[in-house]
Order: structure tokens, then sequence, then C-alpha cells
């Protein structure tokens, strides 16, 4: 019997129908993956089921008993447990005041206590097998991936007949996801219902029993994931079959003139004596775990780090990296990790967004030229089939894939020699994924030069002309041609490179998961 | 509630978008109607006319507040930067004629007060200071220059240009009116179709995202104060005109009274929305309002009262309306 079920929801918002006569099903002990594209109404389902919206028509059971949650707690104390892609920690408190929240450990003089509250944390995350993060840390202080398994450590920590991940793993890397993976399915055959929302399929092939597949506001379908033949899901979600995944790479070319070029990069501890080189016409993957300095190599090779020591080159010429403004004008341009708080200013136009770094390009005397920004936003929109009703739309309005097209093609109306983009298919369904990857071989076939940043292993192969794989600050291997596989970058990432025996001292080394006792009761 | 707002949803309408705006100028005509009922001479030419000369004084202030709300700031040293740049400009001209004086006083008035602007951006974008106490420990200090400076008693007159700025008038249009007509459309020009207004708006949003595209947030931020340092000094100059000379605390209703009109105009107080035209409604629905508890003969404890519960009844009102929207 399905611990929660609802049929025939119905829910629109203004003019738009997110929801028409959907149906969902998840029953005690499986994993149900709920998938379908950005837009589908598979996110306002899960609203739905959670209570966080109302729906307009339909109905909701619980173990075959009729319910209405009225808000988010109602759900709640009945089990239903959500972790969003939205993180909803208060960064300014640690960790462990996070997990404890409403919930305080009181100490004789019924004061909270904050030594109890430390401990009660990081048993909770040992059991869970999540190592390596700080109890007393504040919240702020932690990268994006161990947020997220604080989040999820929080929602497991109120027992829930019903967890809900949406996108809750997308910003781990491999090994962490393996992590929560294994507690989820312990939960699982604890007798927990368990719905799983994520954008990678190989993570909803490898740990879900089900799947739901939503489009255009309604379910196409349910079918048993192990039984499915591969292009099955996909097809159901996109209603077509998709053939090429990724771009045809041209054939390597002669060693082309080195655009960038990196020498000895250090900075503190995070990244240590970086080197590479990126020619024109090439896009080049950064891989390894999350965390390896990544992020960091982009942020600083973009100037946003002071006490950065090495050289940096582009097209020859040494130059400072002294802000990103310096970067700009030495032909970088990053497009970071969080599309909505660093890449795009939300509230403001499509055109406001574009012109943002090169409003002098469209001015006089400082004095703005509607006609010659409309060329050039008009332009570059064209170039790279943004969606937008107008450019004068706000660009919170346009789907995740064009945002973030926004977010590109920005630095297209400069002189941007180097892209540096930070997993910029994070969040977004496959089919813009793909128009992505076709605009960055689009980029290098017109001579630029790319550094791709990508947790998905899959991008890294199929896209990529080389990839760097990093550890613990530093450029390991490189991979190129037939080496560069799945395989090989997962054992170099894990420190398994060349020359080294054995694997890396790290302190998130695979540890036992030990299934919290009020979960497995 | 969530049904009536549902139905009051006008989303991504002109009229949507423009709500704020129309409460404004819909409280403006309630004010003059319901006013107009109970005493005619209220709505009358001569009346209006002195009301919105008095508009056009704290909509110069206004002005400047605009623009550091925008980005998110505040500006609370705009009393005794205003203050000390009228007296500067009256000690130095003291009624006299000589261009020399003119030039020299008027230059120093407003490059004081844009000089003062300058420090409370250099204290915010470069030192990080909250703006708050940046500009509010401001006000402290220039409250304690003008003291020193005067020694306590302000002297000099104001010159004839600016009496008649202040209180002269062109073919029956004050010229007051006419210099806030230039400067509302020059603010308006900024904020709209200028590098800088576009800056001034991305980095009131969102300077992190402003600071990786390349934008000058700090310079953008210091340029923005000492632009609403420039507003106070120009401020000054007309009220000192209207006053024919400089007094100790001539700018002290100024400090609530600019912000008001700032948020009562629209303007988000978390910085990024906003602009110059709802500034001007606000700045007139508080001068009428102001006018209107003189008539109706509530003493300033009572009126003060009143902008204050105003004032937080609107950030009330638009602080929601803000949060619901993210």
């Amino acid at each position: 019997m399905a611990v929660l079920a609802a049929r025939g929801v119905d829910k629109r918002f203004g003019g738009v129908v997110a929801l028409h006569g959907a149906e969902f099903a998840c029953e005690a002990g499986e994993i149900h993956a709920l998938l379908g594209e950005n837009g589908a109404g598979k996110s306002t389902m899960v609203k739905v089921l959670c209570g966080v919206q109302q729906p307009d028509a339909g109905e909701i059971t619980m173990a075959a008993r009729p319910v209405t949650f009225r808000g988010p707690g109602d759900a709640a104390s009945a089990g239903i447990v959500p972790v969003f892609q939205e993180l909803s920690l208060v960064p300014d408190l640690s960790v462990a005041e996070n997990l404890a929240l409403g919930n305080e450990p009181r100490n004789r003089l019924g004061l909270v206590s904050g030594r109890r509250m430390r401990r009660d944390a990081a048993e909770a995350l040992s059991r869970l097998g999540f190592v390596g993060i700080d109890p007393g840390s504040p919240v702020r202080d932690l990268p994006l991936a161990d947020r997220q398994l604080v989040e999820i450590a929080k929602a497991i920590g109120r027992r829930p007949s019903m967890l809900i991940l949406d996108e809750a793993t997308s910003a781990l890397n491999r090994r962490e996801v393996e992590r929560v993976f294994d507690v989820v399915r312990s939960m699982r055959d604890a007798g927990t219902a368990v719905v799983f929302i994520s954008h990678r399929m190989e993570e909803v092939r490898e740990l879900c029993d089900r799947a739901t597949v939503f489009r255009d506001g309604t379910h196409v379908g349910t079918v048993d994931v192990r039984g499915a033949p591969k292009g099955q899901i996909v097809e159901m979600m996109v209603g077509r079959a998709l053939r090429e995944v990724f771009p045809p790479r041209p054939p390597r070319a002669e060693p082309s003139t080195p655009l960038l070029e990196v020498a000895g990069l250090t900075w503190g501890r995070e990244l240590r004596d970086v080197s590479l080189t990126i020619h024109a016409g090439e896009i080049v993957g950064l891989s390894g775990l999350e965390g390896q300095g990544q992020g960091d190599l982009l942020r600083a090779l973009f100037g946003i780090y002071a006490r950065v020591s090495g050289t940096v080159r582009m097209g020859g010429r040494p130059v400072r990296l002294g802000s990103p403004r310096a970067a700009m004008r030495a032909g970088l341009a990053l497009v970071p990790e969080d599309r909505k708080t660093q890449a795009l200013i939300l509230p403001l136009p499509v055109r406001d967004n574009l012109t943002l770094p090169t409003l002098p390009r469209w001015s006089r005397g400082g004095i703005l030229s509607p006609s010659a920004e409309a060329g050039a936003t008009t332009a570059v929109r064209e170039r790279l089939a943004i969606k937008t009703a107008s450019v004068a739309t706000p660009v919170r309005q346009l789907s995740g894939g064009n945002q973030q097209k926004v977010a590109i093609a920005k630095w297209l109306l400069g002189e941007t020699r180097v892209f540096l983009l930070h997993d910029p298919t994070r969040g977004i369904d496959v089919g813009a994924k793909q128009e992505i990857y076709a605009v960055m071989r689009g980029l290098a076939e017109r001579g630029n030069g790319v550094l791709f940043f990508s947790t998905e292993l899959s991008e890294i192969v199929g896209l990529c002309d080389r990839a760097l794989v990093m550890y613990e600050g530093a450029v390991v291997q490189e991979l190129r041609g037939a080496d560069l596989t799945e395989t090989n970058l997962v054992s170099a990432a894990v420190g398994f490179h060349d020359g080294e025996a054995g694997g890396p001292a790290s302190a998130r080394g695979p540890v036992p998961v030990v299934v919290p006792a009020e979960v497995s009761r | 509630m969530a049904t009536l707002s549902n139905r009051l949803d006008l989303g991504d309408t002109w009229l949507g978008r423009n709500r704020s705006l129309l409460i404004t100028y819909g409280l403006i005509v309630l004010l003059l109607g319901g006013m107009g009922l109970r005493d005619p001479d209220f709505v009358g030419l001569g009346n209006l006319r002195q009301q919105l000369v008095f508009a056009a004084f704290l909509g110069t202030v206004a002005a400047g507040q605009t623009l550091v709300i925008l980005t998110g700031g505040i500006d609370l040293s705009v009393a005794w930067n205003l203050n000390f740049a009228a007296i500067l400009f009256t000690q130095t001209i003291d009624g006299s004629q000589s261009a020399g004086r003119l030039v020299s006083g008027t230059a120093l008035a407003l490059l004081a007060a844009t000089v003062v602007g300058c420090a409370n951006g250099i204290g915010v974008a470069v030192l990080r200071i909250p703006p708050l106490v940046m500009t509010l420990g401001m006000n402290a200090v220039m409250l304690g220059l003008t003291l020193v400076y005067t020694n306590g008693s302000p002297q000099g007159l104001a010159p004839a240009f600016s009496r008649d700025l202040a209180i002269g008038r062109l073919a029956g249009v004050p010229w007051a009116l006419v210099f806030w007509l230039v400067l509302g459309v020059g603010v308006v020009f900024l904020l709209r179709r200028t590098v800088f207004g576009r800056r001034l708006y991305a980095v009131g949003y969102n300077p992190r995202a402003s600071y990786l595209a390349g934008v000058p947030v700090r310079a953008t931020l210091v340029a923005t104060y000492a632009l609403g340092g420039l507003s106070a000094g120009l401020a000054a100059i007309l009220l000192t005109g209207y006053s024919s000379n400089s007094y100790l605390g001539m700018g002290d209703a100024y400090v609530l009274q600019s912000i008001a009109a700032v948020v009562i105009g629209g303007t988000s107080i978390l910085g990024g929305a906003g602009g110059y035209g709802g500034t001007i409604a606000g700045a007139i629905t508080i001068v009428l309002l102001q006018n209107a508890l003189q008539v109706i003969g509530i003493r300033p404890a009572g009126q003060n009262i009143l902008y204050g519960g105003i004032i937080l009844v609107m950030l009330f009102v638009y602080g929601r309306s803000a949060r619901v929207r993210e």
C-alpha cells in the first residue's frame, strides 16, 4: 500500500498550468524516482506532496486515508520530510546548531547545551558516514557539498516515514553520492519510502527501484527502473529519442597557439603549484573529487583571490590578475558556480544582464546608446538561441538552461578568449544541457579556449578534448584521447595516479555505514 | 489572505510593477480631495504653489537619498552635512554681489558637501562600515565641525541669487520648481540612460554578481554617496535662500523626511528597485501631509509620530512584497 499517493492533482499559477490530472504514488520500502525536464511539473508535485503548495484539485491519501496539508508543518508531522536543492540551513549557525534547530538539548539550568549539541551532531554525522564535517563550524564556511550533506543529515534526523530528495545530490561528488546512497538504501530496507529527484540519469539507474516520469504537467508513466531499456526513460521525458548526446569532437588539429599559460599557481593550501596550458580551439576538462581546488583554480584565474603566486600569461603576455575587472580585460571570463546569486542579477532584464560587463562599449561619454545595446544583445541572443519573450524580460523568468546561456552570452560581447566554466549544467534539464554542450563546442570552434569544471564524469569524457584531474589543490594527472575514460578519471580522482602506490591518506576515506538505530527500528 | 492576494496579483502588468507609485499618487489625490472639502484654501493656487516649493527642497535632498538607498545603503548624514554647507555658503558670501565671492562660496559649499559624501562612500565601500553606522557617525562629525566653525552662532546672509532660486518666480512659476524639474530630469536620465545608472541598480540588487561581472563596485558606491552629499549641498543653497541666512539645526527635519519620501515613493529599502519618479511623489505626499496636519492643528510632535508611523507601515508593506517576490 502506498505510503503517500496523489491522484488527479491540478495546480495552476496564474495562467500557467503546472499540473493537470497528475498522479504519483510511493510505497513503503522503495526508492521511487520522479523524473522529467524542468517545467514538467515534478517540482510542483513535490511541493504539493510536502504541503508547500495546495493543489487546486485532486486527492492526496496517506495509507489510503485522504489527508490535507495546509502547510509544510502538517506534512512534516505526518512524517514527510523533503530536502530541497535550495538549502534551508541557517548560514550563521553551526552545523550542530542547525541539526538541533527546534529541538535543542538543555542542560540542568534549562540553557541550551552546546556541548551535548555538538556531541549529538558528531555522532549523527559519523553514523551516516558524513565524515570530515566539523559540527562546530558555521554552515556559512562549509563548501556547498558539505552543506548539502548536513541538509540530508538534518532531514534524516527527523525520522521521516517518507524522505523526499529533490536534487539533493547535485553538488556532491561521486564518493559523497555513494555515501548518501548507502544511507538511503538502508532507510529503504528499514521500510522508509524515498522519493528521489535528480538530473543525473546514472544516479537514478543506480539507486532507484521504480520511476515515474512527468511531462507537460502530467505523469507519462511509471516504470521498473532495472527492467527498462536504456533509452526508454529519457525518451519518455523528452517525448522523442535522443541520439547524439555530445556534439562531435573535431579531429585533433595541429598544436595551435597557447592562449592561457599558467605556471606554478599557488594560493594558500588550496592551490598547490598548478601549471596548465589552454590552446585556442580546445575544451579542457577539470575533474576530480569535489573540493579539490577546481573551483578555487577558476576563481584564482579570474582574479578573485588576493595573494596568489605564480605566473599567468594570456597570448604570451604576462598578466596580473588583481581583480575580475583585470582578468576580464586580459580576455578571461568566469561563469560562476551559482547561477542565481553569482552569475546573474535575477530581477534585471536579460538585456541589462548581457551588457553589464561591457557597458562602456555601448555608450559614449557614459551615456548608453539604446540602439548599440539592442544590436549587440539581439545578435548574441540569436547566436546562442536564448529563448525569451524579449530582452526586456527579467532574467528570473527564463528557464534554467536559458539563464545559463545568458550567463555565458554576456562574455561574448567582450573580448573574451578563455572561458572558465564552473559546472554550467548543474540543475538544468537534459535538453538544455545538450544546448549548453553545443554552445561550448561552438566557443572552441571559434578559436576560444574553454576550461570546464564538471562534477559529471560523462560530461568530461564526452565533451572535453583532454582533462586535468585535481587532487588536494594540485593537478595530478592529464588524460587525453583513448585514456580519457570514466574509469581513469575516477582512479586518478581518488589518488591512484601516476607512479603513486596506494590511495591518499584522505580525511574522507571510506567509512562503514551504520544505520541510525531510530531509522532501522 | 492568500485568495485576496491572488485576486490582486497584477503580476508583470504595468499596474503590477508600478503599484507603489499608484498608491502614493492616490494618497496625494486623497489628501487634496479630503482637505479641499474641509478647507478650499488648501487646494488654492497660492497654497499648492507654496507646498510644491517645499516639496522641491525636500525632493532635492531626497534625490541623493534615492541614489544611496538604491545601492542598499542609507544616508543619515544629510542633516549636518547640509547645515555645514549652508553655513559655509552664507559666511563666505555674506550677501555680497561680487562674482568672486559668489563663485567661491557656492563652489566651497557644494565641494564640502560632496567631499563629506565621498568620505561616507569610502567608509562604506572600502572600509566596509555599515552605511547606517558610517553616515550616523559622519553626521556627528559634521555637527561637531559646524559648532567649532561657527562658535555656536552662524553668521552671514544668503546672496540674491539663492533667494531668487528659493522664493522667486519665472512667469508665475517658482524658480525652485524649475530647478526641481531640471534636477528630476537629470536624475532620471542618470538612472535610466547612463553606464553609472545601470551599475547602480546592478550593485544595489546583487553586489557580488556585479563584482563578478567586472563592475567597479567600490567606485560606483563612492560616486553614489558623493552625489548624495552633493544633493545635500544643493538643498543647503536653496534653504539658505528661503530663510536668507543659515542657522543651526536647519537640516534636522530632512533626514527622516528624505528617507520617508524615498520609501513612500516605492524604492526598496533593500536596494536595487525603484527610482526618482516615485520619490517626487513621495516628497509631495510628505509635504502635503505635513501641511494638512498643520491645518488640522496637530502639533510638530504629533507630526513626527505620524511620519515615523508611515515609514514603518510602508516598510512593512514593501518589505513583505519584496520577500514574496524572491
